[in-house]
């Protein structure tokens, strides 16, 4: 069986959350630093080797005199977990295997640990992640059905691959803890079968822990906890609602048997820290999201600011007017 | 890689103020050293460092796909599996465009001189035998190297005399080629058979079966060291169905008793009925301890075939210099 213990995602994708901070904050400074000195985010790659030049400054921009105010670091945050969900959406729309939905959400993580979603439009990688995932576990779907199926130009797919492939480093092989809550159930089973429950309610357990699951991959959680981690952390928040099992014995068996080297207690905090990020993640609305995207149209193409700005002119100036009139009424 | 950290740094990979330089001002193709899964494979000397490289060069197919998943899948497990050193190292990936203008990847490997198929060859075109201590230092680089492959959880699914590739100074060997390998998963997916160079083929393989794992690559390793001994591919068929009936008639023609199971798989029919040729009739020249291991690689019951590991445990290996290999 293929060995988390020994991939590059424990290897070089598990961080601490200061790290997962510093990056974030890193990434939204130098957009913002783009933003000021080019007047625009929109970075130029090269769709042949994936390389990235700085954009052209825009004309008539002064540097330092952008009025195109740069997304905030939480309002990034708010982008990512928008465009995560979406790619559920979209996964599920194709009836995609979990697999594939959650290899395609940790390439979109990765990637915007290293880029600004002023940098790279989240709505093209979204797509990239969602086709390279499919080719990797080999469930493909070409480009262009894929951009059929939600109106999109399968070229955004295509002119995405290369940036998208060299920012993951080619560390493609991804661990997701939807086998892991398979590899646990059937343990229960046999805990369950030993008297410790009635082994007809883990079907019940596994649907809900897998909805709980789909949740934990719109937070950080998959970049900071193992595929075991947040697979035990799923069953115990389902387990919790459902009482299917006495959940803490189990985990003493579990860990009895491992001779493990992280002491119960330390998983068990590990478990309510998975839980806890759960509890506050918040998932945008698209009217949430307006005003954010909005920004980001902004930063992208700098003229668009301009004729929102006129458009808003107008409106108010229309709305005076009949102020006016009202009054005269 | 060549850029790689062991993590990724918070600055945003590889901006720059200009385009990336093309693959081929990179490199210099000496020559043209042969064939992989998807292109042709270059000796290359690296413009800036004088270093020797293998380029192995796929065209983009023209169906507007991308990157070959072939080619997605041989990088993200060599990502995976390069750092030992009987796994060829990839060096880096590149992409370029050729006179025609049709887009090309380009993966970098370290260069070795040969390939244990042409090694081979210049033994047999000499009429000479390869010698018993080297096929026993080649056997047990390829049982280590199996061995790490199947431990990080991957399937080769193609290993050949071709897939080999070595250092004649050093007798170093190092599997390559990993485009149609997979990384194992539970449950175990219904693998495609169309795989594998026919004479390296599994049983199990042939018979239709769609849940196979590492026995696979252990059968192949038993028809290699078959060959290194004879200088003879042990099974050459030219299609499946012979291919099976070569194995028959020099194995035996399996039965339920000898692999239970074997009935229920697709393409079994109705075989000729063979007993078995002795091991040391058909591979003559090698020991007891050599017969044992090559009767253990090729047991017909994927589940008793001998793994990787077990296999570098084996008597037969016990005058191998393991600090050196």
């Amino acid at each position: 069986m293929a060995d988390f213990r020994t991939s590059t995602q424990r290897e070089r994708w598990i961080f601490q959350s200061h790290d997962l901070m510093e990056r974030w904050a890193a990434a939204n400074q130098r957009a913002a630093q783009t933003l000021a000195q080019y007047g625009t985010t929109r970075l130029n790659v090269d769709l042949l080797d994936g390389s990235v030049s700085y954009p052209e400054s825009m004309p008539d921009h002064v540097e330092g005199s952008s009025v195109v105010k740069p997304l905030s670091y939480e309002e990034e945050q708010l982008t990512r977990v928008f465009y995560e969900q979406k790619i559920q959406e979209v996964c599920a729309a194709f009836k995609f295997p979990h697999k594939i939905q959650a290899t395609a959400i940790i390439y979109f993580k990765r990637f915007y640990l290293q880029w600004s979603v002023m940098e790279h439009q989240p709505k093209h990688i979204m797509l990239t992640c969602v086709y390279a995932s499919c080719k990797v576990e080999e469930n493909h779907v070409s480009a262009e059905e894929l951009g059929k199926g939600i109106q999109q130009d399968h070229q955004i797919i295509l002119n995405n691959e290369m940036i998208l492939l060299k920012t993951l480093d080619f560390d493609l092989i991804v661990y997701a803890p939807y086998r892991s809550i398979e590899g646990f159930i059937d343990d229960l089973e046999d805990f369950c079968r030993a008297g410790n429950g009635p082994f007809q309610r883990l079907k019940e357990l596994r649907q809900a822990a897998i909805s709980h699951v789909d949740k934990m991959m719109l937070t950080d959680a998959p970049l900071l906890y193992t595929p075991g981690q947040l697979a035990l952390a799923a069953l115990h928040k389902s387990n919790d609602l459902l009482r299917v099992v006495d959940f803490e014995r189990y985990l003493e068996i579990i860990f009895s048997r491992q001779h493990s080297d992280c002491p119960i207690e330390q998983f068990v905090q590990s478990i309510n820290e998975i839980n806890y990020l759960v509890d506050q993640l918040n998932i945008p609305t698209v009217k949430d999201m307006r005003h954010v995207d909005r920004k980001l149209k902004h930063c992208w193409d700098p003229s668009s600011h301009d004729e929102h700005n006129k458009k808003k002119e107008k409106k108010s100036k229309h709305k005076s007017k009949r102020t006016s009139t009202d009054a005269q009424l | 890689m060549a850029t790689i950290q062991n993590k990724p740094t918070p600055t945003a990979p590889s901006t720059t103020t200009g385009g990336g330089l093309r693959a081929m001002d990179l490199y210099e193709k000496l020559e043209k050293v042969g064939e992989g899964t998807y292109g042709k494979v270059y000796k290359a000397r690296e413009k800036a460092t004088g270093r020797i490289v293998a380029l192995k060069k796929t065209r983009l197919p023209e169906d507007d796909e991308g990157v070959p998943p072939t080619a997605l899948r041989e990088v993200s497990l060599l990502r995976m599996l390069s750092q030992d050193p009987h796994v060829v190292r990839l060096l880096d990936l590149k992409q370029g465009v050729n006179k025609e203008g049709q887009t090309i990847l380009y993966l970098v490997f370290e260069y070795m001189d040969t390939d244990l198929k042409k090694f081979i060859r210049g033994y047999r075109a000499n009429h000479e035998k390869i010698p018993a201590q080297t096929v026993k230092i080649l056997m047990y680089q390829l049982c280590k190297g199996v061995g790490f492959v199947h431990g990080r959880g991957v399937l080769h699914r193609d290993l050949k005399p071709h897939n080999l590739l070595m250092d004649r100074k050093t007798m170093a060997l190092k599997i390559a080629d990993l485009g149609l390998s997979r990384a194992i998963t539970v449950p175990v997916k219904k693998y495609t058979h169309e795989i594998l160079t026919l004479w390296y083929r599994a049983p199990e393989v042939l018979l239709g079966a769609t849940h196979y794992s590492t026995p696979v690559d252990i059968w192949s390793v038993g028809c290699i060291f078959a060959e290194l001994v004879t200088n003879q591919p042990l099974f050459p068929g030219d299609s499946e169905l012979q291919q099976l009936l070569h194995i028959f008639k020099l194995l035996g023609t399996p039965n339920e008793e000898m692999w239970p199971g074997v009935g229920k798989l697709p393409n079994w029919h109705v075989y000729p009925q063979w007993k078995p040729t002795k091991l040391s009739t058909l591979v003559p020249g090698l020991d007891s301890d050599g017969y044992d291991l090559l009767e253990k690689m090729l047991a017909y019951e994927p589940g008793k075939r001998v793994s990787a590991k077990k296999a570098l445990e084996h008597p037969y290996f016990n005058d191998v210099n393991k600090e050196v290999y």
